[in-house]
């Protein structure tokens, strides 16, 4: 029997729903907590009349529901063209950025929205990115310099060694890596793969003074707590892969004990 | 923060999202790791029970898939381009499959 409650149900199971006036209107599962108030994580539904643009995005959708519905939902955003990383969080159980994903990519159910794993909450969608930053200090994420030679370096860009750091330097360290990687849910204090891809970034690069940071790579929240799931690879929006990075770190730890076990180089200096 | 602690929403295995959204290289690694707990399973009964033909079948297939996926990870380990990741899952577990196929077809195993 058709009934007003059975039409009501049947809207909120579809998310994407086209009203014979060429309006979308799409529903959205928000995750929402404010640890100042609650005491524990709910989810709130919202539908939201996109309009009927092919191209609205589910940051779009955000500014809707806070402009139309509920003023009191917190997220982040900022340059709103995938560059800044600020609008990470985890559509339909997979992490990217708010501002490139389209709601039509999102498939026909409810759009669940929830903030980025690991990363503590600040409120509702937000997340503190001091927790991501300070992964990051313990890796040195900063050019030295080898040689204080005031001679601008020579890389060409055809060079193996510019070739194989390749696109790991765009990372816009959205956090979306950390999220995936379900190595942080064991071990908190594992650097996780934004960390370690930067360290790559670094290390592979044979002007740089790597430091400390060849010891933290390599001790137990380093590169070995990658068991190579390649979740971060999958999610990354940049399309960039932290575990080829990771393991091209290993292999360098590897070749580098293989040199030390050489008892002609042992005690050589470097 | 809530009572002075920072909250942190973890993926939780009990979370019918993450199970979803699981992807292929994540389900390669579930698969060596649930093969490998299998082998001990299987091989212990193996030795209390030898020569019975469904228990050799099923020891034989999860140590075709722990080692087919091992070559996976070795070549990965040594180099290969991480690109090709899902077609080494897919070619691994056809290589499982095939492996299987041949030495239980040809081998002798208990008669």
């Amino acid at each position: 029997m058709f009934t007003a409650e059975n039409a009501e149900n049947a809207l909120s199971a579809c998310s994407a729903v086209n009203d014979g006036w060429g309006k979308m209107v799409y529903t959205f599962k928000i995750f929402r907590f404010d640890p100042q108030k609650d005491n524990a994580p709910y989810e709130q539904e919202f539908r939201v009349d996109m309009g009927d643009s092919e191209k609205t995005t589910v940051l779009d959708g955000l500014f809707k529901i806070q402009q139309t519905q509920d003023k009191t939902l917190s997220f982040r955003y900022s340059c709103r063209l995938a560059m800044c990383g600020s609008c990470a969080l985890v559509m339909n159980g997979k992490e990217g950025l708010a501002c490139k994903t389209l709601l039509k990519d999102l498939g026909p159910g409810p759009i669940s929205l929830r903030p980025l794993s690991h990363i503590p909450v600040i409120k509702d969608l937000t997340v503190d990115l001091k927790s991501l930053i300070n992964r990051l200090k313990k890796m040195e994420p900063y050019f030295v310099p080898k040689s204080k030679s005031p001679e601008p370096a020579k890389i060409k860009p055809t060079s193996k060694e510019r070739k194989i750091i390749g696109m790991n330097t765009e990372c816009i360290a959205c956090g979306s890596c950390v999220s995936a990687c379900t190595m942080m849910h064991w071990d908190p204090e594992y650097i996780g793969p934004m960390g370690l891809n930067r360290a790559f970034c670094l290390i592979a690069d044979s002007r740089d003074w790597t430091g400390k940071r060849w010891e933290r790579v390599a001790d137990e929240n380093g590169v070995y707590r990658c068991h190579m799931e390649f979740n971060c690879t999958d999610v990354c929006p940049k399309h960039i892969s932290p575990t080829r990075g990771i393991h091209y770190l290993k292999r360098q730890i590897f070749w580098q004990g293989m040199k030390d076990l050489n008892p002609f180089r042992r005690g050589k200096a470097e | 923060m809530a009572n002075g602690s920072e909250w942190v929403l973890k993926r939780e295995a009990g979370d019918a999202q993450v199970w979803r959204k699981t992807l292929p290289g994540m389900w390669a690694w579930l698969l060596q790791r649930v093969s490998a707990i299998l082998i001990l399973l299987f091989l212990s009964l193996h030795f209390f029970l030898p020569y019975r033909r469904p228990l050799q079948f099923l020891l034989l297939l999860v140590v075709a898939v722990h080692a087919s996926l091992g070559i996976r990870v070795f070549l990965i380990d040594l180099g290969a381009n991480v690109k090709t990741q899902k077609a080494l899952f897919i070619v691994c577990l056809l290589l499982a499959a095939f492996g299987l196929f041949f030495i239980w077809s040809y081998l002798p195993l208990g008669g």
